[in-house]
């Protein structure tokens, strides 16, 4: 309870709380932006947090997610568009509800479940993380190890709508991983002669070029611009603190009569957070398709049931909450947004793994209620920001393009003064531009580049612990078990491929 | 036929046979050591060169292995980021084999590269300032008065982020 509370003092201080609402409104600004993620933005940004101290830097990446989480579902609502892959599912009821003349409603109604799904799931991570560690802290190397494959096998069995493309986007993640020194002998290997490969390829280059970079070349070839039709709509002139007031009771209310839809919502975000790499989208679909399969208004679904918002938005901000639990406890990023701030960690010189919540246990804490607070803030903050949010879509890149990829290459070198990571960043940032032109998921290749020395590190460790034994690798029933999970998964990943084959 | 899949498939099988040749060249460090650092590598590549396999048979066979993940909507994506036109994109030009937006694609990778190339040599300011014009045109505004306006305010407001803000270090110019 201590260390709880401590972090929650740390994060009370004026320092704290301003970048909770600096995140916040960074990713309210994204997750209106169609084209830009909350993981760009981090990315963006990453290098700038080496100047910050490690838990404030965690603090604002924190309150971008929480705030993009939510932020995503004002263009869906409006124009169709959904400004956050967690969106999507919103906009199949937002949009009609837009067109029958409730976009303030629904706006209203996402709003709420955001923050309540997003507070619920935060305050359970906050409550479970610890025995959630403790359980990690047992594992050894073997365990490590099935963790890792565990890891991979998720990749192909749930990650995205390709499972071949995905799982050949994780293993190319793993072999650029093992460009590198060995782990054992330190001989380098795959390194082309580049020293600066020995300490393996620099993670943080790697993020932004394959999240900001990306996008912003992606957006150049695309020249999008977004048109926002219904600022009028969300931008009163008059009466705005009565009808705030009125907005928040009656979403409030909403919610309030629907304790288990908001509820079972929240879980099924939580839940699929927790799953390194499974996204966004499958857990706000399926608490979509719960929901509707469990409504005695099942019939208004698609043509502007507000149940369905809450059902997409609860789950979205609980996704949110749910990828800290990986990260936190095994270093395996639960999304890209936590992939981000897991190279944060790294750069702060911070150890990832098992033992993160020992060592780092107050900043762990402070991070937590960080993302509570900016769930919680969603509400006011999101009111009051309605209006310029949907003036953000009209943005035109012209400007913007050339000042975010500056960002990221001036980014990139600055934070070891290294051109070398210039060009990698550049080099990364061509690599996702052509996954994504032959349709590869990138998220597969980050987690690929975390997986790879975490599987090799203690497959290695294991074979010389257990002198080459097969049998060490069942050495405990918690292996037994994650080996029961690696089976699971396999047969998944095949029944997947087999039914995707079948379909088309 | 996916065509598409079926070059991916061939790249991604050519990197990993590649890989796996190229780690034989990582040295046992003794006679029974079946562990070294080429074991690893070879691993991943083995099995990148088996989901390749099944990529470029898939695509010849026309099958699009697509999973049970529900879709719906125009969707952005954090891990399938392809998302519908949006309403008011650009009209589609074409010059030769390529479209508009594959030759600005290529035009601001260009410029990246130069950029890279002379920053170390003449400096942040003047690199910057040159390739930010040539980032800015590229993108389509042409208009000289704003491109260099654009140009020389972007520069230096990024100067003012990075080296006064942050303090960070800006590659120096050596030419000088």
């Amino acid at each position: 309870m201590e260390p709880i509370i401590a972090g929650l003092i740390n994060l009370m201080t004026i320092q704290g709380i301003t970048l909770v609402l600096l995140g916040l409104l960074g990713g309210f600004f994204v997750g209106v932006l169609p084209g830009f993620t909350s993981s760009n933005a981090a990315a963006i940004l990453l290098p700038l947090s080496i100047y910050l101290p490690s838990e404030y830097a965690l603090i604002l990446m924190a309150a971008i997610y929480a705030g993009a989480a939510f932020a995503g579902a004002v263009p869906a609502i409006l124009i169709n568009v959904p400004g956050t892959a967690g969106a999507a599912a919103t906009a199949l009821e937002g949009y009609p509800m837009t067109r029958a003349g409730k976009a303030e409603f629904a706006i209203a109604i996402a709003r709420m479940a955001s923050a309540v799904g997003g507070c619920i799931a935060t305050l359970a991570v906050i409550a479970f993380i610890q025995p959630m560690s403790q359980v990690a802290l047992t594992f050894g190397s073997v365990e490590l190890f099935i963790v890792a494959v565990i890891g991979l096998l998720l990749i192909g069995s749930l990650v995205g709508d390709q499972p071949v493309k995905a799982l050949i986007a994780g293993f190319l993640g793993m072999l650029i991983a093992a460009m590198s020194a060995d782990p054992q002998y330190a001989q380098p290997r795959l390194t082309f002669g580049f020293i600066e490969l020995y300490d393996r390829i620099p993670f943080i280059p790697a993020i932004i070029g394959l999240f900001g970079l990306t996008e912003m070349l992606l957006l150049a070839a695309n020249r999008k611009t977004l048109l926002a039709r219904s600022f009028e709509i969300v931008a009163p002139t008059d009466g705005i603190v009565q009808r705030s007031l009125r907005e928040i009771a009656s979403s409030f209310d909403y919610l309030l009569r629907r304790p288990i839809l908001t509820l079972k919502s929240t879980m099924i975000g939580f839940f699929l957070g927790v799953l390194p790499g499974v996204g966004v989208t499958l857990a706000n679909f399926l608490s979509y398709a719960e929901a509707k399969r469990t409504s005695p208004r099942a019939a208004n679904f698609g043509k502007g049931e507000p149940d369905g918002i809450v059902a997409t938005e609860a789950s979205d901000n609980a996704v949110t909450a749910g990828t800290m639990v990986p990260t936190l406890t095994l270093g395996i990023p639960g999304s890209p947004t936590a992939a981000v701030m897991l190279a944060a960690l790294y750069m702060h010189g911070v150890a990832v793994g098992p033992q993160l919540m020992v060592n780092y246990t107050l900043e762990a804490y402070t991070v937590l209620w960080a993302l509570f607070f900016a769930n919680l803030l969603i509400i006011p903050i999101g009111l009051m920001v309605a209006g310029p949010l949907s003036l953000v879509t009209r943005l035109n890149p012209l400007f913007l393009v050339p000042i975010v990829i500056t960002l990221c290459l001036i980014g990139a070198y600055a934070v070891r003064s290294s051109m070398f990571d210039v060009w990698l960043t550049i080099i990364f940032g061509i690599v996702g531009v052509i996954f994504r032109r032959f349709g590869f998921p990138v998220v597969p290749l980050i987690l690929g580049l975390v997986l790879g020395p975490l599987a090799e590190a203690n497959f290695v460790r294991a074979m010389l612990l257990g002198q080459g034994e097969i049998a060490y690798f069942f050495r405990s029933w918690t292996a037994v078990g994650l080996w029961g999970v690696v089976a699971l998964l396999s047969v998944v990943t095949v029944l997947r491929v087999v039914r995707g084959r079948d379909a088309s | 036929m996916i065509r598409s899949n079926v070059i991916a498939g061939a790249i991604c099988l050519s990197i990993a046979i590649f890989v796996y040749w190229l780690a034989g060249s990582v040295p046992a460090m003794t006679a029974t050591d079946n562990l070294g650092g080429r074991f690893f590598p070879r691993l991943i590549a083995v099995a990148m060169m088996i989901a390749s396999i099944g990529l470029i048979v898939t695509g010849l066979l026309g099958i699009e292995i697509s999973g049970g993940t529900a879709k719906g909507g125009a969707v952005k994506s954090e891990d399938d980021e392809t998302a519908a036109p949006a309403p008011e994109d650009e009209a589609p030009l074409y010059f030769g084999w390529f479209g508009a937006g594959e030759l600005r694609l290529g035009g601001f990778v260009v410029v990246m590269a130069i950029y890279t190339m002379i920053l170390p040599v003449i400096g942040y300011i003047p690199s910057s300032v040159l390739a930010f014009a040539a980032l800015i045109a590229i993108a389509g505004e042409y208009r000289p008065i704003r491109v260099a306006l654009g140009a020389v305010g972007i520069t230096a407001l990024l100067y003012f982020l990075f080296a006064i803000v942050f303090q960070m270090n800006l590659p120096g110019p050596s030419l000088f």
